[in-house]
């Protein structure tokens, strides 16, 4: 019995198994039914077909003809290519008479660096440049001198005092007879609180700065030398020529700021020559303006006096000391019997011991009679 | 100006030969410390206690102190003593019969102080001449002492002698300068000796009365 049963087990297993085998566990009658049914890509395949353009189609006439042999398909593009079709003939090569001369390597000319072209001294030195930087070697690239103008033109609308800079290249001197001078006194002597800054783009150090006769009658020599000399070292702190000019021209501004400040007083917006030299007359160069000035005077004053003070006191104490050295005392005669038979001396002072770090010297007094202390 | 005896520390009126209360005078001490004339200098360092440098530091304090006091001296005597009865005694006794070489003959012992120090028993006095009773005093000579009593602790003995003689010299610029404005006010005035008086006695009277509300 229990084989039997055992048999009938695994065969109903075996079943269910080949059962789960088939996708669906559905029939072949169940999978017509979804053949039949539209599904997603059908629909797509079908809207594709319909938006294609339909195919061309014969005319009766010419499928005739290309029945008969009469038409060739495609014989227009197997055609030899018509004249109107080609190309135009190409131009004729440049006459040599156009083009410049090589020259040959032997002529050929350097350009000396320590010189400014010929071409550049009437720009520079011939006239009163337009704009506040003055490039026309165009050392600097269009973005570059952009910007620095820029920075210029801003600087004159916030100052009094307009920064002119004058770009050479590193190693150009300037030609005889032409200096910083000479071009201030050409183009700038008439125009108000201006500062003139000859720049060599490359070499800061070679850098040169006038300034206007207004500014040279408030502002110490050194401190224009003090403004040149911290203009180059900020542009230094570059090593890219276009951004030590950046930092020359900021500081510059900063320094320039400051000689506005101190040369702030009456008239000085509208300073010309006449008021110039008036204000030379009636002011001396000051490197301060008048208020520190004041404070610097009473500190100086204060310190005159405090020094005047310490030196009598000093005097004053080494005299009283000398006086006190010199000082001598002198006591009554005293007239006075002997005491106690003694013949020089009967003054008996105090007596106190030292035996002890304990208790003080009021209680180490001797003062007690020694009455029966051994003799 | 009150005199006192150098032993019983008691009141001594003028001109009284011996002490009224005890009976000292000159010639006990003399029987102690000996009657002959000490010669001796301003500076004595018996007790070996100041160095080289030490004593030509005190020499010229010494010096500077005569020279600003052109009638007065001071001397310091060093010692060590085993049996020494009283500093205050020994004091007393040498400034009357000491013998300073070094000191000119225009300055008396009257006009002598004397910086007595008891290395050994660790104590120190000072004793004075009959010129300067009037201007020195028990109660300056103790101050004098007190301020250098630091320096005698720490047996610096020099910076103790530098102490005492700038202290006794502030104190008798002092008094020159008073005398100078009121030389009557140091005149000196009569002390009568009352018998059987002293202060001791007065004290221990004193006491006597405290104590008999007890009884």
């Amino acid at each position: 019995m229990r084989w039997w049963l055992l048999l009938g087990v695994v065969l109903s297993l075996g079943l269910s198994a080949q059962e789960e085998k088939v996708p669906g566990g559905a029939g072949p009658a169940e999978e017509a039914v979804k053949e039949d049914e539209p599904t997603e890509d059908s629909e797509k395949e079908e809207d594709a077909v319909l938006e294609w353009p339909t195919l061309p189609e014969w005319d009766p006439e010419d499928l005739e003809k290309v029945k008969k042999g009469e038409i060739l398909p495609g014989q227009d593009l197997l055609r030899e290519i018509s004249e109107d079709l080609r190309l135009p003939p190409a131009p004729d090569p440049m006459p040599e008479e156009a083009l410049p001369p090589e020259p040959e390597p032997g002529e050929m000319v350097e350009e000396d660096p320590t010189v400014i072209g010929t071409r550049y001294l009437e720009a520079y030195f011939g006239r009163r440049p337009a704009g506040y930087l003055m490039d026309p070697q165009e050392m600097l690239s269009r973005q570059e001198y952009r910007d620095r103008e820029i920075f210029l033109e801003y600087h004159a609308g916030d100052s009094e005092v307009n920064l002119y800079v004058y770009l050479f290249d590193a190693e150009q001197q300037l030609p005889e007879g032409y200096t910083i001078e000479r071009v201030f006194s050409d183009h700038f002597a008439r125009t108000g609180p201006t500062a003139l800054v000859f720049y060599y783009l490359g070499r800061p150090e070679r850098s040169q700065m006038l300034l206007s006769e207004g500014i040279r009658a408030v502002v110490s020599k050194e401190e224009q030398d003090r403004a040149l000399r911290t203009s180059i070292q900020e542009a230094f702190e570059k090593s890219d020529a276009a951004h030590q000019l950046d930092n020359f021209s900021v500081e510059m501004s900063i320094r320039l700021y400051w000689f506005e400040k101190a040369m702030a007083g009456p008239g000085m917006k509208e300073a010309d020559e006449a008021d110039i030299l008036a204000l030379q007359e009636a002011r001396p160069p000051l490197t301060l303006p008048p208020s520190e000035n004041k404070i610097l005077q009473f500190l100086t004053k204060s310190l005159w006096a405090m020094i005047i003070l310490v030196i009598s006191a000093v005097f004053g104490w080494a005299g009283r000391t000398v006086a006190r050295r010199r000082l001598r005392y002198v006591f009554p005669e005293v007239d006075t019997e002997p005491l106690l038979g003694a013949p020089h001396a009967a003054g008996v002072g105090a007596v106190i011991s030292f035996s002890s770090s304990q208790l003080p010297p009021s209680q180490q007094r001797d003062h007690v009679p020694d009455y029966l202390q051994r003799m | 100006m009150v005199m006192k005896c150098p032993r019983c520390v008691q009141r001594v009126h003028r001109g009284a030969e011996q002490c009224p209360h005890c009976g000292f005078g000159i010639r006990d001490a003399d029987q102690v410390f000996g009657s002959q004339e000490v010669r001796l200098k301003c500076l004595t360092d018996a007790a070996g206690v100041l160095r080289k440098r030490e004593r030509e530091t005190a020499r010229r304090l010494l010096v500077e102190f005569q020279r600003k006091f052109p009638q007065l001296f001071f001397a310091v005597y060093f010692g060590t003593f085993r049996e020494l009865p009283s500093l205050r005694q020994f004091g007393f006794w040498l400034l009357n019969r000491g013998a300073f070489e070094d000191v000119e003959v225009s300055r008396p012992n009257e006009a002598g102080i004397l910086l007595s120090v008891d290395v050994g028993g660790k104590s120190a006095g000072i004793s004075f001449g009959y010129q300067l009773q009037p201007f020195l005093s028990d109660d300056t000579t103790f101050r004098a002492l007190s301020a250098a009593h630091p320096y005698f602790l720490q047996e610096q003995y020099l910076r103790a002698l530098e102490v005492v003689v700038e202290r006794l010299g502030k104190t008798l610029r002092r008094q020159a300068r008073r005398a100078k404005r009121d030389p009557e006010s140091f005149a000196p005035e009569e002390v009568v000796s009352e018998d059987g008086k002293g202060e001791m006695l007065e004290r221990i009277r004193a006491n006597h009365r405290a104590k008999e509300p007890k009884l």
